[in-house]
């Protein structure tokens, strides 16, 4: 019975992992890049919202839009300044490096925001529900279909609308994407945005379970995110779904099984085996297993 | 003064960490793991001087060795993966190496005192220095010449076969596999190198603070050591150098006064670096007017003479 709570609680969180990893591997995808100012843009998110909040007073409901909308801008923001002047190959580490330093910058930014350690993320009060002896918190019932409704959204604006045609275009070839006739700068900017509004689902969604935000929560949603996409598979937008799950599901076992402190050292170790067994992840589409790709530098 | 030199101790450990980075991005790899082997060389050194009282110089001889050991171990499964997948492996393994730092607990009673790492309280009787009557100049001196000594080491490396062969790696694996380089072997050696380097670092780091514990050695650190030899420029060993100085010097140090809106302009720096100088602040047009200048001034003096 507890292994099979702990596979729900899992289940649970692995759903925000999830939507963490997409944002990954949207942008991965599109760009082959990483953004490592990802979870800050996140954590300015979070605390533009709790800055923002008591003005205007709109509850949790407001607390998530404004969460979305301030790291989608973030988002937006890191394209503009780092991915964008170094779109070319060459421009791979620079613009890692760059988004490094806006990584810096929205921290700052962030904590100006937040001056204590810790805040208050006011949460949704929902009763628990209780399956015999299983329970389910009933907001983390709700931010799971939440992030299901969230990935259902991204599938159909991915795979049935003319933008997510190009935005595929794009992500298999952006050269030919380009000769026909695909605004590709622009597109990339639309990427980060649709990215940083998963990434604000995601914060909204782990931040009111916890009921508080630190500023620790910017690296930590960059390192969930990246691992999520990792053990997925990369380039693969179902891989980084079931990649995140696996995280959730490893990460609440291991806890439940040696304790708190060994859990993260069992996640990295998990990513560090995933890397060198089968370095392209568990789903990882064939364009990152060729040769051309894989001497990719990031 | 004692202002001045701590800044010279910061600078010196960060080159240190930013050499280690720089031998390794030569081969292009680029490996957040540097801050692990810092972290390694920091409590090797600290246990072995702390609890067995050893003198400083084999303590840090042997941190160093055993990061290089874990970089040599570490080299060959990350190396076989590259790009995207090679900075999150290194990722890894540093968070892998800090989680473990992090739930360390190894208290001894060493001359009726307790010591030794504490796990989340930290490692904080690294007194060695004080203990033995170092100044504060001394210990400056120890990190300058251990610098000094890598970065004649590594200028050295450029001038020999051996450093032909790490660029030819870093410039097109497949043009240095055809002419007969062992790939792997290079990049392995270059990571233990890199590794050896982070450890002496780690050493001096944690003996001239007196204190670690597991949150000086999170992955900021690390971006911090490939940022230097990135922004510096990878044509030479002292663009490393002259971003540290940058970095440290005068963005961190610099812009004290500006207080916490420090980062914010910190950013915007590193961005507009980054942007009109992609190839680094040290890159190769400006090596070669800077010969030709010297050229000149050499040529200019005979011509006197």
């Amino acid at each position: 019975m507890d292994v099979l709570q702990t596979s729900l609680d899992g289940l649970m969180i692995g759903s925000t992992y999830a939507l963490l990893g997409l944002s990954f591997a949207l942008i991965f995808g599109i760009m082959r890049r990483i953004n490592l100012a990802f979870g800050a843009c996140l954590l300015f998110g979070a605390a533009l919202a709790i800055y923002l909040e008591p003005l205007l007073g709109w509850g949790a409901w407001g607390l998530f839009f404004i969460t979305m909308a301030g790291a989608a801008l973030a988002s937006a923001y890191v394209e503009r300044l780092c991915f964008a002047p170094h779109s070319k190959r060459s421009g791979a580490v620079t613009a890692m490096i760059a988004s490094f330093a806006i990584w810096m910058q929205l921290d700052e930014i962030s904590s100006q925001l937040l001056p204590q350690r810790t805040h208050a993320y006011q949460g949704l009060e929902l009763p628990t529900l209780w399956l015999g002896e299983i329970s389910v918190r009933g907001d983390q019932l709700l931010h799971f279909g939440m992030a299901l409704v969230s990935i259902i959204l991204l599938y159909i604006l991915l795979y049935k609308t003319r933008l997510g045609l190009l935005i595929r275009a794009t992500a298999d070839s952006p050269e030919s994407a380009y000769l026909l006739g695909a605004r590709v700068p622009w597109l990339g900017f639309v990427v980060f945005f649709l990215a940083g509004i998963l990434g604000g689902v995601a914060a909204f969604m782990i931040l009111s379970a916890d009921g508080h935000i630190t500023p620790l929560f910017g690296l930590w949603s960059t390192f969930k995110g990246l691992i999520a996409m990792i053990i997925g598979g990369v380039g693969s937008l179902l891989g980084a779904v079931v990649g995140g799950l696996i995280l959730g599901l490893v990460e609440t076992h291991a806890g439940a099984a040696l304790g708190a402190e060994f859990r993260d050292m069992v996640t990295f170790g998990l990513v560090f085996l995933v890397l060198v067994i089968r370095p392209g992840g568990l789903m990882g589409v064939k364009v990152y297993r060729t040769d051309n790709a894989a001497q990719e530098r990031v | 003064m004692t202002y001045l030199l701590g800044i010279f101790q910061t600078i010196g450990v960060h080159t240190l960490l930013g050499l280690s980075a720089y031998l390794l991005l030569l081969t292009g790899q680029l490996s957040l793991a540097q801050v692990g082997f810092f972290a390694i060389g920091a409590y090797v050194s600290g246990i072995l001087t702390v609890i067995f009282t050893w003198h400083i110089f084999p303590a840090l001889a042997i941190g160093a060795f055993t990061a290089g050991f874990f970089a040599f171990l570490v080299g060959f499964p990350a190396l076989r993966v590259k790009g995207l997948m090679l900075v999150v492996a290194t990722i890894s393994f540093s968070e892998i190496v800090r989680l473990f730092f992090f739930n360390l607990s190894w208290r001894v009673n060493v001359n009726g005192l307790e010591v030794g790492p504490d796990s989340t309280q930290g490692f904080r009787e690294i007194r060695y220095f004080a203990a033995n009557g170092w100044e504060q100049i001394h210990i400056v001196g120890l990190i300058w010449f251990v610098v000094m000594v890598v970065m004649v080491g590594l200028w050295w490396l450029d001038r020999v076969r051996a450093g032909a062969v790490l660029r030819a790696v870093g410039t097109d694996e497949l043009a240095a596999q055809s002419s007969g380089i062992n790939l792997t072997m290079v990049k392995v050696a270059a990571m233990t190198g890199g590794g050896v380097i982070a450890g002496i670092g780690g050493g001096l780091f944690a003996h001239s603070t007196t204190y670690v514990d597991h949150h000086t050695f999170v992955i900021l650190l690390a971006t911090f050591a490939v940022s230097y030899p990135i922004i510096g420029g990878l044509r030479s060993v002292m663009g490393t150098l002259l971003a540290v100085i940058f970095i440290q010097g005068v963005i961190v140090e610099g812009l004290r006064f500006m207080g916490d809106y420090r980062n914010l302009i910190f950013g915007l720096l590193i961005i507009l670096v980054m942007n009109l100088r992609p190839q680094g602040l040290l890159d190769g047009h400006l090596l070669e007017d800077m010969k030709k200048l010297l050229g000149r001034l050499t040529k200019g003096e005979k011509a006197d003479a």
